[in-house]
């Protein structure tokens, strides 16, 4: 009876342990996981390549400005940072144009862009709507608002050495930007009747910040090729230990960026491991609330890495990709 | 009946090891076998206060291999059926502790050596035309060459990875600028654009573009990877993907590398292991995305003499 006993606690303890170890292994029990069934993929915008009303510009091969290592479609598309109707805006730069369609991706209107001496269309690379009847285009070294009818508003410079790649937040007060290629996030003050922009605050070495309020930011790193870490950090202080949250998988990560929040301020990290896509929904106070896992057919034809997704108030996600001579802009929502 | 069922278990295991490991690596698919000894048209080998093998080797568009055989001050030149052609030699100077070559669309070959810190410019018959570059710690001047690469409008690239930087000169050996560059590797696109690494401790490493007509550079994407030591930029494909390659475990220990391979939209698609092996520039990737790899055989322990250098095409 005794060594029966003895037995059947040994099988306990080993099935304990399986247990244990592949619960810590997947990261906990916790966060939930949504597997591709569960999210419903709409394909709301899709483009031809070209100059007409339903085209976006795109480079062809044969094109001088082709490139092997950067978009050749769209220069930038976002969704409104507004809380109340969102819309989506399409940046067709070349075409000196934005294109601005309702959430289910039915067509707007167009706000047209003329070129000049102070806006040269080609080195146009995002944009930015916070809603109402001003949208935000810029280049890396300006930024430029525009009323519905394409008038300009205001033209505003950035300091030398910025660079900007993405406007991360913009009033009539302050702009926070990112400039990705010196990886720095930095705050600037508008100051009436001046076009120079202000440097207020920068901080440095940060890889896709977002924004959860106007002195703290989120930023990713990928310390080793399994561990995605994600750092609260704050613009006034810089403390060695930081407020972060690991995520650990199997597989090598790449292509890791944060691509916007919804109402609730969670931000949502989208990462790959191998070629499933995975978007992790993340509280500002740095819990993992979800993981949302899917196969992504379309992640390869992607090359605008700051401006190809965004997220809605309501949690769904947009990405915009390219299909042989297509823009498609694809909607992502739980079913 | 207990110990039968442990020692089945210990073969599964292995089994299943193998068969993963099997996985793991890449396909090899041929490779050409260049002797090591003391003949003159064989590869050299020197043992001083260090082993000393061939520096590395490239491939031309024709398929012709070049292996820079320091320890005998020449360089190997092998049709792309694996024929022994020409041997490169002449002034003892010239090819001494010669470490990367390259070749300019006239044909004339540019040899890097450390011993005068210089790039020289030879004819077919080895004969000097001119030199780039000098030994210190000025902007125009090297302290070290990793690689060189001729641009097509003729201009010198010339990575000193001790420096930390790319130097690039003009045909006539004019310093033109310095590009700082911390990652050991780069390549030239057709059209002259240089695609490098940057590596910084709280960001991690990135691959970065410079345009021929651009005072900046652009970063394509960021790797992260920020603990990672020891990853050296191979090259890119026709197809703009990205190849590059960091060693397993302990990078002065490791037997073994992975190839890491990423597409222009920075998904990593695909990466393998190969031998570690001890050439100061182990991998050549060609335009159609082949990696090809030099290894050296140790047989009977890594401390004999190696007798041959196999260039593996995976």
């Amino acid at each position: 009876m005794n060594v029966n006993f003895h037995f059947n606690l040994k099988q306990f303890a080993v099935l304990f342990f399986i247990i244990a170890a592949w619960a810590l292994s997947s990261g906990g029990l916790s966060p939930k996981l949504t597997f591709g069934a569960e999210i419903a993929g709409e394909t709301i915008i899709t483009q031809n390549s070209g100059g007409a009303q339903e085209d976006v510009y795109m480079a062809a091969p044969e094109d001088l400005n082709h490139s092997d290592y950067f978009s050749n479609s769209i220069a930038a598309f976002c969704i409104s940072d507004s809380s109340e109707v969102q819309n989506l805006y399409l940046l067709d730069a070349m075409n000196g144009r934005i294109k601005k369609f309702t959430t289910e991706g039915n067509f707007i209107s167009i706000i047209k862009i003329n070129s000049s001496d102070e806006v040269k269309l080609n080195e146009l690379c995002g944009i930015y709507s916070a809603g109402g009847n001003v949208t935000a285009v810029h280049s890396q070294n300006s930024i430029l608002t525009l009323n519905s009818a394409g008038e300009k508003i205001l033209k505003l410079n950035f300091p030398a050495g910025f660079e900007c790649r993405k406007i991360l937040k913009m009033n009539e007060k302050t702009i926070t930007a990112y400039d990705y290629d010196n990886s720095i996030i930095a705050r600037f003050e508008i100051t009436a009747g001046s076009p120079e922009l202000k440097k207020l605050a920068e901080y440095e070495d940060v890889l896709f910040p977002w924004l959860i309020s106007n002195e703290r930011f989120l930023s990713c790193s990928l310390i080793s090729p399994d561990s995605l870490f994600v750092y609260g950090r704050s613009f006034s202080a810089r403390v060695k230990n930081e407020a972060y949250i690991k995520l650990k998988t199997n597989e090598a990560i790449s292509q890791f960026k944060i691509i916007g929040s919804d109402a609730a301020s969670n931000i949502y990290l989208r990462y790959c491991t191998g070629i499933i896509e995975n978007i992790a929904v993340i509280s500002p106070d740095l819990r993992l609330i979800e993981t949302i896992v899917f196969e992504a057919k379309h992640i390869a034809n992607r090359a605008n890495l700051l401006y190809d997704e965004c997220v809605g108030r309501d949690g769904s996600i947009y990405a915009a990709y390219h299909e042989k001579n297509k823009l498609i802009i694809k909607k992502l929502i739980k079913k | 009946m207990k110990f039968k069922n442990i020692i089945l278990k210990i073969h599964i295991f292995f089994i299943a090891f193998f068969l993963f490991s099997c996985l793991c690596r890449a396909e090899e698919n041929g490779a050409l076998n260049i002797p090591i000894s003391d003949d003159l048209q064989h590869a050299g080998f020197l043992t001083s206060y260090k082993r000393h093998y061939p520096y590395g080797f490239k491939i031309l568009r024709d398929g012709s291999l070049y292996l820079v055989n320091t320890p005998k001050k020449s360089v190997m030149q092998f049709d792309f059926m694996g024929r022994h052609i020409k041997t490169y030699s002449g002034k003892d100077e010239n090819f001494s502790s010669c470490t990367d070559i390259c070749f300019d669309n006239d044909g004339m070959l540019y040899v890097a050596s450390l011993e005068s810190m210089q790039v020289i410019k030879l004819d077919m018959l080895s004969n000097e035309i001119s030199r780039f570059g000098s030994y210190g710690t000025g902007e125009s001047a090297l302290k070290s060459i990793y690689q060189i690469e001729i641009a097509g409008g003729k201009k010198l690239f010339v990575q000193d990875t001790l420096s930390g930087k790319i130097n690039v000169y003009s045909s006539a050996g004019t310093f033109i600028k310095k590009i700082e560059c911390n990652v050991a590797g780069f390549y030239l696109t057709a059209k002259g654009q240089l695609i490098y690494m940057r590596h910084s401790p709280a960001c991690g490493y990135s691959i970065n573009f410079l345009d021929s007509n651009a005072r900046t550079p652009r970063k394509i994407f960021a790797l992260g990877m920020n603990a990672v030591a020891g990853l050296e930029f191979i090259g890119c494909d026709q197809k703009g993907n990205f190849y590059m390659a960091a060693p397993i475990g302990h990078p002065f220990s490791s037997k073994e590398k992975e190839v890491i391979v990423y597409n222009s939209s920075a998904i990593r698609f695909s990466n393998y292991r190969v031998k570690n092996s001890a050439l100061g520039r182990q991998f050549f990737i060609f335009g159609d995305g082949s990696l090809y790899s030099a290894e050296p055989d140790t047989p009977n322990g890594s401390d004999s003499r190696p007798t041959k250098i196999s260039i593996k095409k995976y």
